[in-house]
């Protein structure tokens, strides 16, 4: 399985430089920031087709909309997966599901500037399969 | 003839050339159908059609028409409605054909699929297979959307089953045979449901024309599903199966996964379309669409965040962009019904990009599953920028297609006053940022690096996915040109600043959660795992029960059967003891004593008469 026998230089991606990954974030913020200020711009604008929600509140309504509702639906999914999840072979006979024999189990958290640092979370036991 | 030719008549004459040749002519073929098609169609539109008879004036022309058993079918009927599906069947299978375009000619070059034991995903070996059945399936759904009369309708609502399930099988896989029976008995059965309305709708009506159900019964648009009765129930049951109503969804989460990486961007294209199709001919405008569609909006996003296959997670978002779809049938007004049958032409442009991106990642390295992957960007920049591009679409980032086709749904919903149902809609299309915007591109080409080194995948796919990607851009940069291919006359202006900015506010805000959710560790882990859905009731309730029952049917069986089989068994001992060769009543007595039995009754009869 593993190709250790043909050594390859490892490629390099833009999102392993934490400079860059970093520069994105800012640019993202900046983005979200101007977003924010032209509320105000929007604050003297009629709509082309009527919206109920900026008759009644018309402040920062999108903005804060989006981002509960992110937060909403993760916030009630992870109970969910505690009531739904089952081993992967479920339907094949398998039962509850067992953390514990979860090899491929992901961590999703602090990739904030480490993006993609090195096969850390390898699935196949560090293998690196390479075609070329 | 051209121009005259029913759609669906080219793509079965295509299958049967596909079957008989190979190589290059073959590949010529697939890709020439579709095109002689879509001529064949622009040759049609030439011709004045207009809106279905639902809401706006009937300018239908009827080709074709055959009479069976004191009805008359119409198996070419075209206006507005059809005609936009028509285009539509007809670009999907032109980019499904460019996609597949490598099969047959062996594993793609840099593919490592075969390394963790998956080559045969691919497949390759099924190639004639997948391109006939694939022809087949696009031809079924043509013939569906141009059908004048149910019973047509049937008859091609059976033929997309029965012709995409191979595309299921050709997978190769036990698990693809089990997933393609299921498939197929569910589909089966919606046919039958279809064909079961059908004929009750006849009897009422004396007409099998596919039409506007409730009108037809009711005598109007209104009064709703109780008034329409039985048969609009079993139509609209039998079109709800196809579409992926709540609780009848999971053969779409099932099915497109279990698909081959080609095979699924032709399923994903067309039965769920013809259904959305179904609905928009015969129940526009009715109510308890709205809420099952918003139903269909809102669940699935749960569901999205948690699983683990991406290419199941597609399969989810596809449940909840039919949702905006069935939503906007509901509200039924034109710019509700424009909406809908604009976002089905966007979807399976901007859908069929994300399974294309999936299916080029599968392909490259035999794995589709959230954990598995992961910093396939080094490799595969070109798909990975393209998987955005589709992400963005889905989105409905401004100058993308979905931002030009939902917003007539939800704008629609105000308009009407169904003012929670927008909220709905608006929470379900920042779900839609969460799952297909973000998860899909971050898993498989971002977050964690899985290590694997692969190449981009064959240049037909490539190619494909650029078109998708290019079509994407081009429905959202230039709506108005697109507006005139829809049914319903209607004014709208998706470029007004106050859309443009709240929309990018509701996304870049939405996105914003997400990079705190990730940060805070609130996300939920990717994990290789199932999470049970509807399909936990046909798959293991079902079986259960009917073990269960079967199990204690079987023993109340046996114990009855052993208990009767001891009563018969001392019976016959009890028999056996009376006359068997030593029983009283079978035993030899001796003549003396019947002599003197004689006697003693003779005696008696003297004693009777004496006294």
């Amino acid at each position: 399985m593993s190709h250790g026998h043909h050594e390859v230089k490892e490629p390099v991606g833009w999102m392993d430089k934490p400079d860059i990954v970093k520069r994105l974030f800012m640019i993202f913020y900046v983005i979200c920031g101007v977003l924010f200020l032209a509320e105000f711009v929007l604050m003297g604008t009629e709509n082309a087709h009527p919206h109920p929600l900026e008759d009644r509140v018309r402040f920062f309504v999108y903005p804060l909309y989006g981002f509960i509702s992110f937060w909403f639906l993760v916030l009630l999914a992870r109970p969910m997966r505690t009531l739904l999840i089952r081993s992967e072979d479920y339907y094949e006979g398998g039962g509850a599901y067992d953390p514990a024999a979860d090899p491929g189990h992901v961590s999703t958290h602090g990739h904030d500037g480490d993006h993609g640092s090195a096969s850390d979370h390898s699935t196949n036991d560090g293998e690196v399969t390479d075609a070329r | 003839m051209l121009g005259s030719m029913p759609p669906f008549v080219l793509f079965f004459i295509g299958a049967i050339v596909v079957a008989v040749t190979k190589g290059t002519i073959r590949k010529g073929v697939v890709l020439a159908v579709p095109l002689i098609g879509l001529v064949n169609l622009f040759m049609t539109a030439g011709a004045e059609v207009g809106a279905p008879s639902a809401i706006g004036e009937s300018v239908e022309r009827v080709y074709l028409t055959l009479e069976l058993l004191g009805y008359t079918l119409q198996p070419y009927r075209v206006d507005k409605l059809s005609l936009l599906f028509g285009y539509l069947f007809h670009i999907a299978a032109f980019l499904g054909f460019i996609y597949a375009l490598h099969l047959g000619d062996g594993t793609p070059d840099g593919s490592v699929a075969s390394d963790v034991g998956e080559d045969d995903v691919i497949g390759d070996s099924t190639a004639t297979l997948q391109h006939v059945s694939a022809m087949l399936y696009a031809g079924s759904a043509l013939g569906a959307v141009f059908a004048g009369d149910f019973i047509t309708l049937f008859v091609f609502w059976e033929l997309l089953a029965i012709t995409s399930v191979f595309l299921i099988w050709a997978r190769s896989s036990d698990k693809a045979y089990a997933t393609g029976f299921r498939y197929l008995i569910i589909h089966v059965v919606s046919g039958v449901l279809l064909l079961s309305g059908a004929l009750m709708l006849a009897h009422q009506t004396g007409s099998i024309e596919f039409g506007h159900v409730a009108g037809e019964l009711h005598g109007d648009e209104g009064g709703g599903l109780a008034a329409a009765g039985l048969p609009a129930l079993l139509l609209l049951i039998a079109f709800g199966i196809k579409a992926g109503f709540p609780l009848a969804h999971n053969w779409i989460t099932e099915a497109y996964p279990e698909s081959t990486p080609t095979g699924t961007v032709f399923l994903s294209a067309f039965t769920t379309k013809v259904a959305v199709y179904a609905l928009a001919r015969s129940f526009g405008g009715l109510d308890e669409l709205i809420w099952i569609g918003t139903a269909m909006t809102f669940f699935p996003i749960f569901f999205a965040v948690l699983e683990n296959d991406l290419r199941r997670v597609l399969g989810y978002s596809m449940i909840n962009q039919i949702g905006f779809m069935v939503a906007g049938i509901g509200i039924g007004t034109a710019m509700a019904v424009n909406g809908a049958v604009a976002h089905a032409f966007a979807d399976v442009i901007f859908k069929g990009l994300l399974f294309m991106s999936m299916g080029a990642v599968l392909t490259m390295t035999g794995r589709s599953k959230g954990t598995d992957l992961g910093g396939l960007y080094k490799t595969m920049p070109l798909t990975a920028t393209l998987c955005i591009v589709g992400a963005g679409a889905i989105s409905a980032f401004p100058m993308f297609s979905a931002f030009v086709t939902k917003s007539m749904i939800m704008v629609a919903a105000i308009e009407e006053h169904h003012y929670i149902v927008w909220l709905f809609m608006l929470f379900a299309s920042a779900g839609v940022l969460e799952h297909a915007g973000i998860k899909i591109p971050f898993f498989a080409f971002f977050a964690h690096d899985s290590g694997i080194r692969t190449k981009e995948p064959p240049k037909n796919m490539l190619v494909a996915m650029t078109v998708g990607a290019v079509l994407c851009v081009l429905i959202g940069v230039f709506p108005g040109t697109f507006y005139t291919l829809l049914p319903f006359e209607m004014d709208y202006h998706p470029y007004d600043t106050r859309h443009v900015l709240t929309q990018l506010q509701l996304l870049c805000f939405g996105a914003l959660g997400f990079i705190m959710l990730i940060k805070t560790g609130v996300y939920p882990d990717e994990k290789r795992a199932v999470h049970i859905d509807a399909e936990v009731l046909y798959r293991k309730l079902g079986p259960w029960i009917v073990t269960t029952v079967g199990g204690t049917v079987g023993r109340i069986d046996a114990y009855v059967r052993s208990a009767v089989m001891e009563l018969v068994h001392s019976v016959l001992g009890a028999l056996d003891r009376l006359h068997g060769e030593v029983g009283p009543l079978a035993r030899s007595w001796p003549s003396g004593s019947m002599v003197l039995w004689v006697a003693l009754l003779l005696a008696s009869c003297l004693l009777f008469y004496l006294f």
